[in-house]
């Protein structure tokens, strides 16, 4: 029986450190054939890794990119974890209660499909050019796929696991608590993962378009300059933000719901 | 007002643990007008003792039960369980699901637990208690697995477990065994024998199975298509059914079992007498 279990962890192991071999795989071969295709290129107009990292060096070394990763994870964190907090309570609502659904569902679905860059202007003029405006924006772009996504995973939940909780009597916090929510988990999380990339691009719309900062300010001002390598790194960072960040909920997820990789059938 | 409607096969001078008068309920129809599941079924249960509910599919067995355990209120009638009428679900009741329904991402113990939490029992408490109720259905040393780590079989087992863990006065199955295998169903069948003899809990079991319901029960209630109770069979076959195998090949069961089939075939030629009628 445990000598069992050993094997599967090891089969497991296996598989894992093969799934880490294809990514890095696929990285070098992208990187070399890029290298090769950019280096004969004018530096104005293209570039190739080698100039990329001789140009993150750079910019590591002077404290720039630093103080930029810094001046971007503000708003970053505070926006998007604003988000996360009420796009999870009101997906819950959306899901379990049909007045909250009829009565505000089509919002979410509305706000999802709105060009919210086009109200920069007016989110400007009403909270100006700094912090708030930062948070605002990544709150409200990252918002919808959350709230979407934890509605949906609400209304997956089987009637008969919510009888379970009231025929042993579970208040409503209770089958809330105990059943609505671990059930829709792993769906809440997929509308995590969805919102993190919103919450990145988001963030850089925001030092773009508001006062000029962090990496989306770096990144403008290297293109400006058509330090086109010099770009590419502040590009790499919201690259691997989001893949980092991802990683981190794929990470959570297996902690607080393993149960859903032991029965969902996902590729093999 | 004396009259009492009568009372069928109630066991005299004793107290009963259930007491089932008219019970109706009528759903809306999708395209207007009532349908009727359940029909003026009345029925006594005296303490301790198992009824099977039989009938084909569709004749308002579930319904029935769901309105015993106080999911679903009836349309009308009465219903007393202990003696207090039910409204709606309290720790007196406990139903074992179809499925087992068991929180997936709970191990076994943490889902014999949930009628304890809701019940208010201390942790400490609520650990002892599971534990007992888990080794009585067999399942000792399995409590830190989970549902997708566990068989059929064993989730069925803990769907027990959780229901007999609240101590309720009645125990409700809704087709537990159904979708077992055959070989899993019989060892259950013997395991749910053995535990009712040592606890004599009241139990009402549904089961399209009429084995089973002969098998199981003191008592079955048949059901006939349209929800309303045809006939009630005593077993009478004596207690001690330590080897359910062997009760199987007496002449008794497949009597009872031939005559409840015989009762079902007449209900179902008699509705589609009555259907054809009314076109």
């Amino acid at each position: 029986m445990s000598a069992a279990f050993v094997r599967r962890g090891r089969i497991a192991a296996f598989f894992k450190a093969r799934r880490g071999l294809v990514s890095v795989l696929s990285f070098v071969a992208l990187m070399a054939i890029w290298e090769i295709a950019g280096r004969g290129g004018n530096p104005l107009l293209t570039s190739h890794p080698s100039a990329v990292f001789r140009a993150f060096e750079a910019q590591a070394a002077s404290g720039v990119l630093l103080k930029a990763f810094l001046q971007s994870l503000q708003p970053l964190l505070i926006g998007y974890g604003l988000a996360a907090i009420a796009g999870i309570a009101i997906g819950l609502l959306l899901g379990r209660y049909w007045v909250a659904e009829a009565g505000a569902g089509f919002y979410f679905v509305g706000l999802d499909a709105t060009p919210l860059v086009a109200f920069l202007p007016v989110l400007i003029l009403w909270f100006g050019l700094h912090l708030t405006v930062k948070i605002v924006i990544v709150f409200l772009f990252s918002i919808t796929p959350i709230v979407i996504n934890t509605w949906i995973g609400v209304k997956g939940v089987p009637k008969t696991l919510v009888e379970v909780g009231k025929s042993f009597v579970g208040s409503e916090a209770f089958i809330m608590r105990q059943i609505v929510l671990p059930y829709a988990l792993p769906s809440i999380i997929a509308g995590l993962r969805l919102g993190i990339g919103r919450a990145i691009i988001a963030m850089a719309v925001a030092e773009l378009f508001t006062a000029i900062s962090g990496l989306g300010g770096l990144l403008l001002k290297r293109s400006e300059d058509y330090d086109t390598a010099g770009m590419f790194v502040p590009a790499f960072v919201f690259m691997a933000m989001g893949i980092v960040a991802t990683g981190l909920l794929i990470w959570l997820e297996r902690r607080i719901a393993p149960w859903h990789k032991a029965t969902s059938a996902g590729n093999e | 007002m004396a009259a009492v409607a009568q009372t069928i096969g109630s066991i005299a001078d004793v107290e009963p643990m259930v007491r089932a008068r008219d019970i109706v309920k009528e759903f809306e129809a999708p395209h207007g007008g009532v349908f009727r599941a359940v029909d003026r079924v009345s029925f006594d249960a005296a303490p301790g003792e198992f009824i099977a509910i039989t009938g084909q599919s569709g004749c308002g067995k579930t319904t029935l039960l769901r309105i015993l355990l106080g999911l679903v209120p009836a349309s009308s009638g009465t219903l007393d369980v202990s003696g207090v009428p039910v409204r709606g679900c309290d720790h007196k009741r406990a139903m074992v699901f179809q499925q087992a329904e068991l929180l997936p991402w709970r191990d076994a113990i943490g889902n014999v637990e949930l009628g304890l939490e809701t019940k208010g029992v201390a942790r400490a408490e609520r650990r002892r208690i599971a534990e007992k109720y888990l080794a009585l259905v067999g399942l000792a040393g399995a409590e830190a697995r989970r549902p997708d780590q566990l068989s059929g079989g064993m989730r069925q087992r803990v769907g027990l477990a959780r229901a007999l863990a609240v101590e309720p006065d009645l125990l409700l199955m809704d087709e537990p065994f159904g979708a077992l295998d055959a070989h899993t169903r019989e060892a259950l069948q013997a395991e749910l024998i053995r535990l009712h003899e040592e606890m004599r809990k009241t139990v009402v079991f549904v089961t399209h199975d009429l084995d089973e319901a002969v098998l199981l029960a003191d008592r079955v209630i048949v059901m006939s298509p349209v929800g309303r109770l045809a006939e009630v069979v005593d077993i009478a076959i004596p207690r001690r059914r330590s080897d359910p195998q062997r009760i199987r090949t007496t002449p008794q069961f497949a009597e009872k079992r031939y005559h409840i089939w015989q009762t079902m075939k007449r209900l179902e030629s008699e509705t589609r007498t009555a259907v054809t009628v009314d076109a």
